[in-house]
């Protein structure tokens, strides 16, 4: 945990850090907040986030939805059921920022928000078949048509 | 020191405890002493080998066995040869070879796509055949017979052959090794273990001078002993249009591959912005034993040593997988794809491998099944034994009592199909059930009436006929159980 001690009295201002996107634009962060991040924390753990902290694989648009998660689960006194309710919301993106979600969760070590975005994919996936997979993420298929009869076959009672 | 003693033929397992410092001629002698009956025929000596292939070898007949690299709990394999033991390998001390890691017994075979190396041996097979004389059968087909199963080894020296349906990849195998001179083997596997996962990913091979899509690559004969370098070239097929040269060459990707010592580093980038250089180190001692063992056992499965050695090489395979997908491979398709203008792989596509794995993970066996007929990819990722286990684990059974190897995807497969059977029999019984009683049993037309006729089954069971308090049919299976329907007791009812 941070050694920095946080507010005791609620006139205290709240420690901030600053995070730079890939193209260069800042966002400010609660200490707290930021205290999702492994990463993050390691960081102001070892006194380096005195400085704006540069995040070369994360989009501005990105990282804004990132500080506004990490600030929301940060908040005291937040009811499970609305959070959960919020957190369907977050994720109701289209595809790209979704994936964009889970490649930042995992370079800044989110779990809660890299678990969510994660399950949110995998539920796009249930009970679809092969094909309809192929259209939802646009995968082109590598087998040649003899190869898909076989897998198929191999497979047939996950189709029954 | 203890030595364990497995003859090639039979796989039986000696335990030898030989004195310290023992000479290979006394371990052979102490061999000798110990074998079971019959006793080896005379002129024939006992052939030794680490690696079920090359024969251990001491340049001094006096040296002991920890100076060839032999340890204490060290398995060594033994067969009966016939007299003349001229093996061409040139291949001395066992222990210092980096090629097959000792003590691994077979392996699962996995779907790495090397033709390119089987088509390249043939010739060199043909060749070795004609010198030896040998008088095993040469198939035709060199991977993939139905044949293989259990092991043996064929020396073209005319060494007893103790199985010749293995004859071909371990020959193969052998011969390439002697082509290549120990070393040049293991740097071939791995590059060409690492075309593998390109091609797997999309790329085509071009051939660097016409810039047209070439089948394989002419890997040099010669393979110098320490450092090499060697470059080969991709493409994307949208770009190569099979048959016409162009004249400006479309945008490419380039691997170098340095050896330095027992690691490879691999560097990829684009040929002609020469940007965005990505590199990952491989090291040869790790990877190139099981890549060899993997191909050489193509098509069987062999499981002598149980499950840990083959699901410990599955894993080993699996990591120079990540490595050079997600160092190389992936990175590499998106800056083509990107510079050409081409649409960029799919998002899930473009994921690391761990975290595709993460999404896979969290769905159920059937979703996993289908999820494995999207793409290759997909399908080597979903094909993942510990991950069936985890399923099967899950949805059937949260206890696992057996250690031996067992096939979790298909273990998991008959469970639902188990379930399903039981299922659509219960749901079958139940229809029949569901019929009222009354039909059968009826002797009244209005069932609902307690009947006025005294007798019969009214007498055993006076509520019957009379729907039950809360009219579930369900009630009445327990009602009837025990009674013969249909009785005709004397025509009562007439």
């Amino acid at each position: 945990m941070s050694s920095s001690s946080s507010s005791s009295s609620p006139s205290c201002p709240k420690k901030m850090i600053t995070l730079k996107s890939s193209d260069g634009e800042t966002f400010e962060i609660e200490e707290i907040a930021a205290l999702q991040s492994k990463t993050l924390e390691s960081m102001i753990d070892e006194n380096c986030a005195s400085t704006p902290v540069p995040l070369p694989n994360i989009t501005g648009k990105i990282l804004a939805k990132v500080v506004e998660y990490c600030t929301k689960h940060a908040e005291v006194g937040a009811d499970a059921e609305s959070l959960r309710a919020w957190d369907a919301e977050f994720v109701s993106v289209d595809h790209p920022t979704l994936f964009d979600y889970i490649l930042a969760a995992n370079f800044l070590e989110i779990p809660t928000l890299l678990n969510l975005a994660c399950q949110s994919v995998a539920d796009m996936v249930k009970g679809k078949t092969p094909d309809e997979i192929h259209k939802i993420f646009n995968i082109k298929s590598t087998f040649t048509p003899e190869e898909e009869e076989e897998l198929r076959r191999e497979n047939q009672w996950a189709f029954d | 020191m203890k030595l364990r003693l497995r003859s090639l033929e039979s796989k039986e397992t000696l335990k030898l405890d030989v004195p310290d410092p023992c000479s290979l001629p006394q371990l052979r002698q102490i061999l000798a002493d110990r074998l079971p009956p019959p006793p080896p025929p005379p002129g024939s000596s006992l052939r030794l080998s680490l690696n079920r292939t090359d024969e251990l070898r001491s340049p001094d007949p006096a040296g002991s066995l920890q100076s060839l690299g032999l340890a204490s709990g060290d398995l060594v394999y033994y067969s009966v040869s016939r007299g003349d033991d001229n093996s061409s390998n040139p291949n001395f001390s066992a222990g210092a070879s980096s090629q097959v890691s000792r003590g691994h017994a077979d392996m699962d075979p996995e779907g790495l796509p090397d033709s390119e190396m089987i088509d390249s041996v043939p010739e060199d097979d043909a060749r070795e055949v004609d010198a030896s004389g040998s008088a095993e059968e040469r198939g035709n087909s060199v991977s993939g017979s139905d044949d293989f199963e259990g092991e043996g080894f064929v020396a073209g020296d005319g060494s007893v052959v103790v199985r010749s349906r293995f004859s071909e990849p371990y020959f193969l195998r052998r011969v390439l090794r002697e082509e290549l001179d120990g070393d040049g083997g293991d740097h071939r596997l791995l590059v060409i273990a690492v075309h593998a996962v390109l091609l797997e990913s999309g790329f085509v091979a071009v051939d660097p001078v016409t810039g047209m899509r070439a089948d394989r690559f002419h890997l040099p004969g010669e393979w110098p002993s320490r450092a090499f370098t060697i470059s080969l070239q991709y493409s994307l097929p949208e770009l190569v249009v099979d048959g016409t040269q162009s004249l400006n060459m479309p945008e490419s990707v380039v691997l170098k591959f340095q050896s330095l010592g027992h690691f490879i580093t691999v560097y990829g980038s684009l040929a002609k912005a020469k940007s965005g250089l990505r590199r990952i180190c491989l090291d040869e001692r790790r990877f190139a034993p099981i890549i060899d063992v993997m191909w050489a056992n193509d098509g069987v499965e062999v499981n002598e040593d149980g499950g840990s050695s083959s699901s410990s090489s599955e894993k080993e395979v699996f990591e120079f997988w990540k490595i050079v997908k997600d160092g190389l491979a992936l990175p590499l398709l998106i800056d083509l794809t990107e510079r050409v203008g081409l649409p960029l792989p799919s998002c899930f596509t473009r994921l690391p491998t761990e975290l595709k794995l993460k999404i896979i993970e969290s769905l159920s066996g059937i979703d996993l099944a289908r999820a494995g007929c999207v793409c290759s990819e997909l399908w080597y990722l979903t094909s993942n034994d510990d991950l069936w286990k985890q399923k099967y684990v899950e949805e059937f059974e949260p206890r696992i009592e057996s250690r031996q190897t067992i096939n979790w995807k298909q273990t998991f497969t008959s469970e639902v199909k188990k379930k399903r059977k039981r299922e659509s029999s219960w749901r079958q019984t139940l229809a029949r059930v569901d019929r009222p009683f009354y039909f059968r049993i009826r002797r009244d037309p209005s069932p609902f009436i307690v009947p006025g006729i005294i007798g019969g089954d009214y007498d055993r069971l006076p509520g019957l006929g009379v729907p039950p308090p809360f009219g579930q049919p369900f009630r009445r299976v327990q009602f009837r159980r025990n009674i013969t329907p249909n009785c005709n007791l004397g025509g009562l009812n007439g």
